[in-house]
């Protein structure tokens, strides 16, 4: 673990000193796309958030294997302090992974609806303002610990906060398809049932904020089932959209889109029956990791079609390996830009070239390749 | 002449599998490390999702008895470290590594050895955590993997209470 | 192919963006001040609170002269720098070793002080929750300046086989901006440990 944490600082380090040093000319900051602001913010929640997970496993390797007393209640130390420190790595680790999920929205929302992504500074400010807010909330994986009434309610607050910006950048992404011109590929399907799914999953967080009910619902299958809403039902759906969206640059073929549709299908129906579901045996009083349950609590039915579930998303991410698999090695050619994009790499041949860019471009708008496919109506004019 | 100097379209179309697969381990393109982190992720991603349907099965109804508390344990615990730092991370840090360059018309990322080293870090870490499974009792027990949870409470992971020796894998 | 909008390219378009050596150990100084963090805030949060053995006023005493040592030694590798900028190769060469000294004459000092505390005063890194925090705040620092000392005797190595030039005073100017960090975190170490800890 400790080697893997070493990977993603390093990683973080170099995403950022790319983005801040090596842009091509004209591309300042507020010229990027929000793919790029996205994952900049993201590489800065790597480094401040991802090192205190390190210190923290250090701290238990010391008393592990060198005895030492960190968390050794009995010598005078803290086990809570452990939560303290864990989460304060766990909660902007979430944010590390729904932040590029954010910014594949970004990018497909936009193509697929023929429009300009709306509100562009209010979603860059949004995205800061998510990783500054997301550095404190962290106690609220602890409402149940025992902390004082005044650190529950700056928890409570700060957690309740960040689901403005959030809110604010939901709204944008429907504002921006709203009068688009919509296309309903496989890439579009993962991005709106994104959007409806991480708003219901951001909802049950919400209700999870306020102390009192995760008191009631902390540690139960309530808490499971709003973080795979989140992880499966936001993150997973807009990396498939993303799969989708840039495999024919990567790979230079066209993957099957009726498999696409029919893996979207499976995997919708398969997510809600799972995921829907499992919200009821939590509110009935289910805890987590439990390796059984006693019959005629209530929770028999839920957990069966929970299960039944997994069974329709296996299939679909079966047919999403098996798509990806014959279409690399019997796709159609996919030329440059089978999408009509807007941003650089889609002037790459696909894939593109070891050394990217024959000539480093230069850019003046935000859309550089609506720029030059449109020289009569440049977005440079009103931006 | 090294075949990195060509562009890859140049390259003559059958070269021997050992020699693709010295590219592929030494590549500091963005690209490949790219897909290199994205295909970790999507086995891992298989793994993780047998972790999710051995406990499903477990739970599909009570008091059933497919699987031991301890190894139950164990998979919650590997399916959650599994699915965030094997499966989600390294897709984030795939498609990062693949799109900023190109959407930024950059040629490659600030620091190429660096970004090739973070991932073989993070193969590593991987693979030292599933070595785990090798320990203990034997794969049906899962090994010796870790069994407190993917949040590893103290002082359930302290050596008093947790004598198997993962945790902090 | 690819190219996009070069018409508009004016000879005067001046685009200068940060160097990406130096961003990149900001980036690094940043993450090992987030690990550094999280190993104050634990030891200050447990200052009084061990419960047993030896207790930081029974067996501390501040290391004065080894800290002046160690935060000379960041004014002797900035002398050293500026000097390889303006090419004074000797001179620059005089301050580097001299940098380098100074902090090994620290880790000595840090050796000198765990061996009587471990030997005399029998405090270990398990005999109480202080020797805990102690050890593993002080031992993270020590270990960062042994990672420093390392960089700078690898940049005397390459200075003894000829291959230093000039144009390098960039990326030492680089290598210097951690030295700075260990000796910033030093001063941290030494407030919480000796000062406010005691």
């Amino acid at each position: 673990m400790l080697s893997s944490v070493i990977g993603s600082i390093g990683t973080a380090i170099n995403i950022i000193a790319t983005i801040l040093c090596m842009r091509c000319p004209g591309m300042t900051l507020g010229k990027m796309p929000l793919l790029v602001w996205l994952n900049l913010v993201m590489a800065g929640l790597v480094i401040l958030a991802v090192s205190p997970l390190s210190a923290a496993q250090i701290m238990l390797l010391i008393d592990r294997y060198l005895g030492g007393h960190f968390f050794d209640t009995q010598a005078g130390g803290s086990a809570v302090i452990w939560m303290h420190f864990f989460w304060i790595f766990g909660h902007p680790e979430v944010y590390v992974l729904v932040l590029p999920a954010f910014a594949f929205a970004s990018e497909i929302i936009p193509v697929f609806s023929r429009k300009a992504i709306f509100g562009y500074p209010v979603m860059v400010l949004a995205t800061i303002a998510i990783g500054f807010i997301g550095m404190s909330v962290w106690a609220h994986h602890m409402f149940t610990v025992g902390m004082s009434a005044g650190a529950n309610t700056f928890f409570v607050l700060s957690t309740m906060a960040i689901a403005v910006p959030t809110g604010i950048k939901i709204f944008n992404w429907v504002a921006t398809m709203w009068g688009g011109k919509l296309r309903f590929e496989a890439p579009m399907l993962f991005c709106v049932a994104f959007l409806f799914q991480f708003l219901v999953a951001g909802l049950t967080g919400v209700t999870l904020a306020v102390a009192p009910l995760d008191w009631q619902l902390g540690n139960s299958y309530y808490v499971v089932a709003h973080f795979h809403y989140v992880i499966v039902g936001g993150i997973l759906f807009t990396i498939f959209a993303a799969f989708y969206y840039w495999f024919p640059k990567a790979i230079g073929k066209r993957y099957n889109e009726a498999l696409a549709r029919l893996h979207f299908w499976l995997f919708f129906i398969g997510f809600h029956l799972t995921f829907d579901f499992m919200h009821v045996p939590g509110l009935l009083g289910m805890p987590r990791r439990i390796y059984t349950y006693e019959p005629g609590r209530g929770w028999d039915i839920w957990n069966l079609l929970v299960t039944v579930g997994v069974v329709f998303q296996a299939a679909g991410i079966l047919i999403f390996a098996g798509n990806l698999i014959w279409s690399y090695l019997r796709g159609k050619a996919a030329g440059n830009d089978p999408w009509d994009a807007w941003t650089l790499e889609w002037s790459t041949s696909s894939p593109p070239p070891v050394y990217n860019y024959a000539a480093i471009p230069v850019v003046r708008s935000r859309r550089p390749l609506w720029d030059l496919k449109h020289p009569e109506d440049p977005d440079w004019r009103y931006e | 002449m090294s075949a990195n100097t060509f562009a890859i379209s140049e390259l003559p179309a059958s070269r021997p599998f050992t020699l693709r697969l010295h590219e592929w381990v030494t590549t500091v393109d963005h690209k490949r490390l790219g897909v290199l982190y994205i295909l970790f992720a999507l086995v891992f991603l298989i793994v993780g999702g047998i972790e999710a349907t051995i406990m499903r099965l477990q739970l599909v109804r009570p008091h059933n008895d497919l699987v031991s508390p301890e190894v139950f344990n164990r998979m919650f615990t590997m399916h959650g470290t599994t699915m965030i730092f094997f499966v989600a991370m390294p897709l984030v840090f795939g498609f990062a590594n693949y799109l900023v360059p190109l959407m930024i018309g950059a040629r490659d990322m600030a620091f190429p050895r660096l970004n090739a080293f973070s991932f073989w870090m993070s193969a590593l870490g991987g693979l030292f955590l599933y070595f785990s499974f090798l320990g203990g009792n034997g794969l049906y027990g899962a090994g010796s993997t870790p069994d407190a949870g993917w949040f590893a409470y103290a002082p359930l992971t302290a050596k008093t209470f947790s004598v198997v020796a993962s945790s902090e894998y | 192919m690819s190219t996009v909008s070069v018409d508009l390219l004016e000879s005067n378009f001046e685009w200068r963006l940060p160097s990406r050596g130096r961003v990149g150990m900001y980036c690094l100084i940043a993450a090992e001040a987030a690990i550094f963090t999280i190993f104050v805030v634990a030891y200050l949060f447990y200052i009084g609170k061990t419960v047993s053995g030896p207790k930081p006023k029974d067996v501390l005493h501040a290391p004065i002269l080894y800290t002046v040592c160690l935060l000379s030694s960041s004014i002797t590798v900035h002398a050293a720098v500026r000097r390889l900028v303006a090419g004074n190769m000797v001179a620059f060469a005089r301050f580097w070793i001299l940098t380098i000294l100074l902090g090994g004459v620290f880790l000595f000092g840090t050796a000198r002080e765990w061996a009587h505390l471990i030997l005399q005063d029998g405090l270990s890194i398990n005999t109480n929750l202080f020797g805990t925090t102690y050890y593993s705040l002080v031992g993270l620092h020590a270990f960062h300046v042994t990672m420093g000392l390392l960089a700078l005797s690898t940049v005397v190595l390459i200075y003894f086989a000829g291959r230093l030039r000039r144009e390098h005073a960039e990326r030492l100017e680089i290598l210097s901006l951690y030295w700075h960090f260990v000796d910033a975190v030093w001063v941290v170490v030494f407030l919480v440990v000796y000062v406010i800890g005691v």
